[in-house]
């Protein structure tokens, strides 16, 4: 597979990620009435620094299974105290990804916007 | 005002923790090249990257990993303790004018987690993590000693006895000080002398009624749990938990290696028990000659945080003495509003600066210096922190230049 991310280190995604359809999966958003690819972008997407030793996971974008781990780091990090929380599946063909308590990191394929697959934004009732 | 040094980048530092994560490490522990452990809590991210950090200790992270108390808990236990930094970080520099101790002044509660939640999960090591309860022993009431020679005799020399027992009393009386700070010192009653190798039983006592945070019980355990674990911890460890975590004081320890010293040294291995109220066992430890290296390990873990700084002051004084042959001079500085650089003395002593010297000796071009006389002295100050000795904070002074 060919990701939507350039010039992925070795071993990346690494061995375990998976080819799977995710259904019901969580991720923060800054403004929920006006949600937009911003909030879809990976750590090296929006040009954020990163310890080169998670160069891999840095392009990967983060999900939670469950929307109440995606509330806990609502509680726990000032950054993401306004934010509010989308719900949304992701189709097999659309990446690899890890899955590790509760929290995925999921490799886009190229040509992918999970943005779009994320259309059908359920307003999360935790808010 | 103390400071956060990581000795390397920031970004250089080895992660060794990630408790939480979402796009990027959010809790997390690294490691620079000195084995130093930092804690870093993400604040956010405009207009630069902002983090709580804190030096932590490998006992303190054990704590955290062990679930042993909650991450909320944990950072204001060092706040409380002004061991809690706010970093700002831009394009992977540490923003020093913004870098700064939390205070009372400068804190933010919203930039702590709002539940105080264990940790769950590392992700570098991908494990579950499991929850440890703290196992909660019975409170002592005695402490024993035991002194076991070659010969398992019933005596042992009253100079040794006397040196444990003042050794003792110092480690009781550092001990209290560092728990609180306010308490009275547990006095320490030598109870009747029952038969062993050779065994004394002590009672660390406090009345109860102002013993309130069962001060005289800690003093008891801390004592065997601090000897139990030498055999647990290497010297960077444990120098962590003196210097960094504040665990225990360099007194304190100092006055467990004379305790163990005066035993070892004397042909005797040391066993220290606490006693329940009817004088059961409640736990051990023990020093034996063939385990010696266990002392060391008090002594590389003090001298691994020796230190040397140097400051240059220039301070107004009167010059008392001056003894060119000796290379010494004496100023008195009984006016100057500020002596606390200088020990708070009236007067200090110390040795003229060879260059100095060289100018006062020249018999083509001297300068003099007339004594008594004002003068306005540029003195080089060399503080020198040694662990391992009983002053552990020795002052320097050198006389570089001065005019009158």
């Amino acid at each position: 597979m060919e990701f939507k991310a350039e010039n992925l280190p070795g071993n990346c995604p690494p061995n375990d990620g998976v080819k799977s359809p995710l259904n019901n999966i969580y991720r923060l958003v800054k403004d929920i009435d006006n949600i937009s690819e911003t909030d879809f972008l990976t750590h090296v997407e929006s040009k954020q620094r990163f310890p080169p030793s998670l160069e891999c996971e840095a392009n990967a974008l983060s999900f939670f299974t469950t929307e109440k781990a995606a509330d806990n780091i609502r509680k726990r990090v000032k950054k993401f105290k306004g934010y509010s929380i989308v719900c949304g599946n992701i189709e097999d063909d659309k990446g690899i990804h890890t899955n590790k308590n509760k929290h995925i990191n999921f490799w886009l394929a190229k040509d992918t916007n999970i943005y779009e697959e994320f259309c059908n934004i359920q307003r999360s009732d935790n808010e | 005002m103390k400071k956060i040094d990581f000795c390397e980048d920031v970004e250089n530092l080895n992660i060794i923790h990630i408790f939480e994560y979402y796009d990027h490490p959010l809790f997390y522990i690294a490691q620079n090249s000195h084995l130093d452990n930092f804690l870093f809590y993400f604040i956010d991210d405009e207009p630069f990257s902002t983090w709580l950090v804190s030096q932590v200790s490998m006992n303190e992270i054990s704590i955290v990993r062990n679930r042993q108390v909650g991450v909320k808990t944990f950072l204001n236990r060092l706040f409380k303790r002004k061991r809690l930094f706010k970093i700002h970080i831009d394009e992977g520099k540490i923003l020093d004018d913004l870098t700064s101790v939390l205070t009372e002044d400068n804190i933010d509660s919203y930039d702590f987690p709002e539940d105080d939640f264990e940790v769950e999960f590392d992700y570098i090591s991908n494990t579950d993590l499991q929850k440890q309860e703290v196992l909660t022993s019975e409170e002592p009431k005695y402490l024993k000693l035991i002194f076991k020679d070659e010969d398992n005799s019933h005596s042992i020399p009253a100079s040794v006895f006397k040196s444990v027992i003042a050794n003792l009393e110092d480690y009781i009386n550092y001990t209290t000080k560092h728990l609180n700070q306010e308490s009275k010192i547990p006095s320490l009653n030598l109870l009747a002398l029952p038969a062993s190798s050779f065994g004394a039983e002590f009672e660390v006592i406090l009345e109860e009624e102002i013993d309130l945070d069962q001060i005289s019980s800690k003093v008891t355990q801390s004592l065997v749990s601090f000897i139990g674990e030498l055999d647990l911890v290497n010297e960077k460890e444990l120098s962590d938990q003196i210097f960094i975590e504040e665990r225990f004081t360099p007194k304190q320890v100092k006055a467990i290696q004379k305790i163990t010293e005066d035993a070892i040294d004397s042909g005797y291995d040391l066993i220290v028990e606490t006693q329940d109220k009817d004088k059961n066992p409640i736990a051990s430890s023990d020093i034996t000659r063939l385990n010696r290296g266990k002392i060391n390990k008090i002594d590389t873990a003090l001298r691994l945080n020796n230190r040397h700084n140097s400051e240059i002051v220039e301070i107004d004084a009167t010059v008392v003495a001056v003894n060119l042959k000796s290379k010494v001079f004496w100023l008195d500085i009984s006016d100057l509003d500020d002596k606390s650089k200088f020990e708070n003395r009236n007067d200090f002593h110390g040795k003229i600066d060879d260059e100095l010297l060289d100018k006062l000796k020249d018999n083509n071009n001297p300068i003099t210096i007339n004594v008594p006389s004002k003068i306005l002295a540029r003195i080089k100050i060399d503080t020198i922190f040694d662990f391992t000795l009983p002053k552990t904070k020795d002052h320097k002074y050198s006389l570089l230049s001065f005019s009158e």
